[in-house]
């Protein structure tokens, strides 16, 4: 077994660690002393617009009416669906779910529609409700962005480790975050995978080494512990004499400092029951950020990562480089459009074939870390997310894929068609009925990291079409 | 057409973004706010400041006096082009944040500890000088914290150094302490919480808190030992005596690189440098170019601030021409700290290439974008979003048609009525700027056939709407009009308060904007003016939390 530092330095006395609560300390004592199951990881893989409908789904077209599912196990690549083939190798651990509907986006598009000055961009609404499911705060210039803390965030803030990272968004910029901090505040996110890895590197277990008396730079790094734990203080004090969510950010501040102030009292840090800290990042950055998200699982030094992918070129789905991505392509790849033509619908599809590969590489990593009785992707769920589920702004009949099975809380290797249920809140046209909202899955997703308690996430109701309620409460079914 | 159906109901009504709901906070245009008494000082919202990732690391340089620190990179600030990086709402702790800051107070402790340099100009004292630990905790932390210390908070942090001396040595508690100033909320946040209530739920300032918001208004920083002098001798209570300070703090480097920022932000002057140009078109286009560009408009936006007036920022033909950038403008560069005056058609800021040469598409200049720039950012009048099937792509010549030009491709593409509700507006700016290709050359021809940069300039005042022919004459309407000349001081309204403007600052927002017509433009001076007013000055009570 490896001998952790600064496990070492607070048995010595050395340090903070008398500042801490006895709680937390005995939380570290305990995992130090039986080697610990596996945790539990979630990680969000975020792609830009949507896909082709007829590319992407593999639903039974005579049996619309009714819910159904695929064994993905028995069937062979060629029975994938074009934009999902690259997901071929991981059928056994793939649940995809077809015709879910972004509820909450679609029912703020309606009140959109009486509000003068409103952002109603399906893209900037599609962002801000991606895992929020809540309404958008309008920013100045009339920019929707999310209205309150993140589906990662929240379960980050649940499941984190005292003394570790709770959560990381990596990746490119979309214009727009999908990630929130609370309403209206972004959490940030670190495009350089370097940077990234810098910033993780000192919860890394150092290698073997015998024990010796703590040097001064020990001792020092010891005491930033008790910097914190008096900068803590001083947010206790100041916060009560603020209101409102001036105070609330001074709050989660002080509570941010504290969750820091354990990695330095040596009671947790470190460890992982698959965690090899040797590992080098190579590659482009999807390939390095999945090494690094793998690194930050095995090791748990954090258990929740969000990933927003990088744009493609068009050489990178081999459309001609004339083509505008967004206007000429995205938005004529469905049938509805008007400049639809079944080109445009080709390369969109192509588009997300390139984003299932990534998806698959991202995952494959996740795979190829043994840890417990299988995989690390077996103890993750890594859940791919859109904005939208077409080029042509559709928020309902959404593709979602969820990678690895959470430690066992799904049921991986089936395709899931949900038949319509709700009526759609849709503001125009006859109403239709569209597929489970989507905040169910945010809630079986809350269920399969712990959080049993939760029955609802972002807006617990909304109105249908008809004007009546339409929960959003529960788990989506069929999951388990 | 299900789902994009609903927005062409929409478009109609969500072209004029305005709002008028003051708890929206969201928007922007003046329709909603009327001043009934202009001698009345009402407050709008005084949101908490998180120090911007800028001020941040200005704040950090300034208080150990190391002008060139390396500190870690912090994530953006900005999210939205549309809103200022400081907007106050947005700016929040995140772990990441909380990490970085701490990584960077304990090596920046270090440096002031162990740096002969830096360690002379931060601790006043030696080991060996019994009330060390006191007369340094005081004299640094009145920097850090921006204020003198109280009893209290002086004997705690006496206390934190004591313990960290006595359980590592001297040096360490100077590293731990100066780690402990710089994670607190007094040094991270702009805390106004001291001060005296004047009249009904209005708060008079603490000097040193009016010494703060004058530093990061005029240098996106911490104030300096002179400003300090002045809040300790309590010489920030007149209108003139803050008009002093003002002054002489932007007369400092500091403001002329604050200035700089402000118009990196309002005028969107980032998006050059990430543009690329097709290289048969533009061979000259590269990114040394594109940054040159950014940098040759700042460096005249920050000219025209101390020089000149809002009107020169639309006429002047002074530039400071690095000599990347001469070809682009037919001149020889005279080097680009030198001043010279461009040809005629290079009047104004936008005829300049970040402009043109930013909001442009890879091969031809956009009239939209160009368009869209000056209602959002000139006017203060952002058009709502295009419809979600909107073809915003840059509409291709068909050979079949014979040869047209960049107009004549845009206007077939938004001929149709759903979006002349907008275009109307938006291209009647946007064409003014045919005369300025992709890369910001000049042209009167394009395609072959004579450029047409007439266009309907509307919403600028009566005095300066109407048929204009270019963008040298459509400038001038800018630099005469009402309209614009609001919405520059209400830029720098958002700007200074962190907020977008309520319903509350309406005779408040309405004065400036009328002395800043008086006094015909100036810049600077408009600065001068808002540190004057008794707003500056004030906060609104702390309520309990709602």
């Amino acid at each position: 077994m490896k001998v952790d530092r600064r496990r070492f330095l607070t048995a010595l006395g050395v340090g903070a660690g008398s500042l801490y609560l006895p709680s937390l300390l005995g939380r570290g004592a305990r995992s130090a002393a039986q080697p610990p199951a596996p945790p539990k990881r979630l990680a969000f893989f975020i792609t830009p617009h949507g896909m082709v409908p007829p590319t992407w789904q593999m639903r039974d077209p005579a049996s619309l009416t009714r819910d159904h599912e695929i064994d993905l196990r028995s069937l062979a690549e060629s029975d994938f669906s074009r934009i999902f083939q690259p997901l071929h190798p991981l059928r056994n651990k793939l649940l995809i779910l077809d015709n879910l509907t972004m509820a909450t986006s679609i029912a703020e598009s309606k009140r959109v529609r009486n509000g003068i000055g409103h952002d109603g961009n399906e893209h900037h609404l599609g962002q801000a409700h991606l895992l929020t499911s809540t309404w958008s705060v309008q920013r100045s210039g009339a920019t929707a962005i999310g209205g309150g803390r993140s589906l990662d965030q929240e379960i980050a803030a649940a499941v984190a480790v005292p003394g570790r990272i709770a959560s990381r968004v990596y990746g490119a910029n979309h214009q727009h975050p999908y990630n929130f901090n609370a309403a209206n505040e972004p959490a940030p996110r670190e495009s350089n995978p370097s940077t990234a890895f810098r910033d993780i590197m000192g919860l890394l277990p150092s290698g073997p080494s015998e024990p010796t008396a703590p040097t001064r730079a020990d001792r020092l790094r010891a005491a930033r512990g008790s910097v914190l734990d008096f900068a803590a203080g001083e947010f206790e004090r100041v916060s009560p004499r603020l209101s409102g969510v001036d105070r609330d950010k001074l709050q989660r501040h002080q509570q941010l400092i504290r969750d820091l102030e354990i990695t330095f009292g040596g009671g947790s840090v470190g460890g992982g029951v698959s965690c090899d800290p040797s590992v080098t990042l190579s590659g482009d950055s999807v390939s390095q950020f999945a090494q690094l998200t793998a690194l930050a699982f095995s090791c748990d030094i954090t258990r929740v990562v969000s990933f927003v992918a990088p744009h493609l070129t068009n050489a990178d789905f081999g459309a001609p480089g004339h083509l505008n991505m967004h206007q000429d392509i995205a938005h004529n790849s469905t049938e509805d459009a008007g400049g639809y033509s079944a080109e445009m619908a080709g390369h969109m599809t192509n588009y997300y074939r390139a984003y299932a590969a990534q998806f698959a590489r991202f995952c494959q990593t996740l795979d190829s870390v043994p840890e417990g009785d299988g995989t690390l992707l077996d103890h993750t769920a890594v859940v791919w997310c859109t904005e939208l589920s077409t080029g042509t702004h559709w928020r309902d009949r959404m593709p979602r894929v969820v990678a690895g099975g959470a430690g066992g809380y799904f049921r991986p290797g089936r395709y899931l068609y949900y038949a319509p249920t709700n009526l759609t809140p849709f503001s125009w046209g006859a109403a239709e009925r569209v597929g489970p909202a989507e905040s169910h899955l945010h809630v079986s997703l809350m269920h399969a990291m712990g959080l049993t308690d939760r029955d609802s996430f972002g807006l617990a109701e909304i109105e249908d079409n008809a004007g009546a309620t339409l929960s959003l409460r529960g788990p989506l079914p069929r999951l388990t | 057409m299900r789902q994009l159906g609903a927005v062409f109901l929409l478009l109609s009504l969500a072209c004029q973004g305005t709002i008028s709901d003051p708890e929206g906070g969201g928007g922007g245009g003046a329709t909603s706010r009327m001043c009934r008494n202009a001698d009345a000082v009402i407050l709008g919202t005084a949101p908490m400041r998180r120090l911007t990732g800028r001020e941040w690391a200005n704040s950090v340089r300034d208080l150990v006096g190391v002008v060139n620190l390396e500190l870690p990179s912090m994530p953006p600030d900005g999210t939205s082009t549309a809103s200022f990086e400081n907007e106050a709402l947005a700016l929040g702790p995140s772990e990441l944040h909380v990490n970085r800051w701490e990584q960077a107070a304990f090596d920046v402790g270090g440096l002031v500890a162990t740096e002969p340099a830096v360690r002379a100009r931060n601790v006043p004292c030696g080991e060996a000088d019994g009330d060390c630990a006191r007369r340094f905790v005081e004299a640094f932390g009145r920097r850090a914290m921006r204020r003198p210390l109280t009893r209290e908070e002086s004997d705690r942090y006496v206390a934190f150094f004591e313990a960290q001396r006595a359980s590592i040595d001297f040096d360490a508690a100077i590293q731990l302490t100066v780690a402990a100033f710089l994670q607190t909320p007094q040094f991270l946040y702009r805390l106004e919480l001291g001060g005296d209530r004047v009249r009904d739920a209005q708060v008079r300032l603490t000097p040193h808190e009016v010494a703060s918001r004058l530093s990061y208004l005029l240098w996106e920083s911490m104030p300096d030992d002179v400003l300090f002098a002045a809040a300790d001798a309590d010489d920030l209570r007149s209108a003139d005596q803050i008009e002093n300070q003002a002054r002489r703090m932007l007369a400092d480097p500091r403001a002329r690189l604050a200035v700089r920022d402000y118009f990196r932000q309002w005028l969107h002057l980032d998006r050059v440098a990430s543009e690329l140009k097709l290289p048969e078109i533009a061979p000259e286009w590269n990114p040394t170019v594109a940054a040159a560009a950014r940098e040759e408009s700042m460096r005249f936006a920050e000219h025209v601030f101390f020089e000149g007036t809002l009107s020169d920022l639309f006429t002047s033909r002074v530039g400071f021409v690095p000599p990347e950038l001469a070809p682009l403008y037919g001149v020889t560069s005279p080097g680009v700290d030198t001043a010279m005056e461009l040809p005629p058609e290079r009047a104004g800021i936008l005829t300049r290439v970040a402009f043109l040469g930013g909001e442009a598409r890879e091969a031809n200049g956009s009239p939209p974008l160009r368009g869209v720039f000056v209602l959002s950012r000139l006017m203060c009048t952002p058009p709502g979003s295009p419809p979600a099937d909107a073809d915003t792509s840059p509409p291709v010549l068909d050979p079949s048609m014979g040869p047209q030009t960049n107009r004549m491709l845009f206007e077939e593409r938004t001929s149709p009525d759903r979006c002349q509700s907008c275009h109307e507006r938006i291209d009647g700016f946007g064409f003014g700027f045919e005369n300025y290709d992709t890369a910001g050359r000049f042209r009167t021809t394009d395609n072959g056939l004579p450029v047409d940069a007439t266009g309907l300039a509307l919403g600028l005042g009566e005095e300066a709407d109407g048929v204009y022919d270019g963008a040298v004459d459509l400038q001038q309407r800018f630099a005469r009009s009402d309209t614009v000349s609001d919405c520059a001081v209400e830029k720098w309204f958002v700007y200074a308060n962190g907020r977008t403007p309520e319903a509350e600052d309406a005779c408040h927002l309405r004065t400036l904007q009328d002395e800043f017509e008086a006094a015909g433009g100036d810049l600077d001076e408009l600065l001068v003016r808002m540190v004057r007013r008794p707003e500056f000055v004030l906060r609104p009570e702390i309520t309990e939390a709602e």
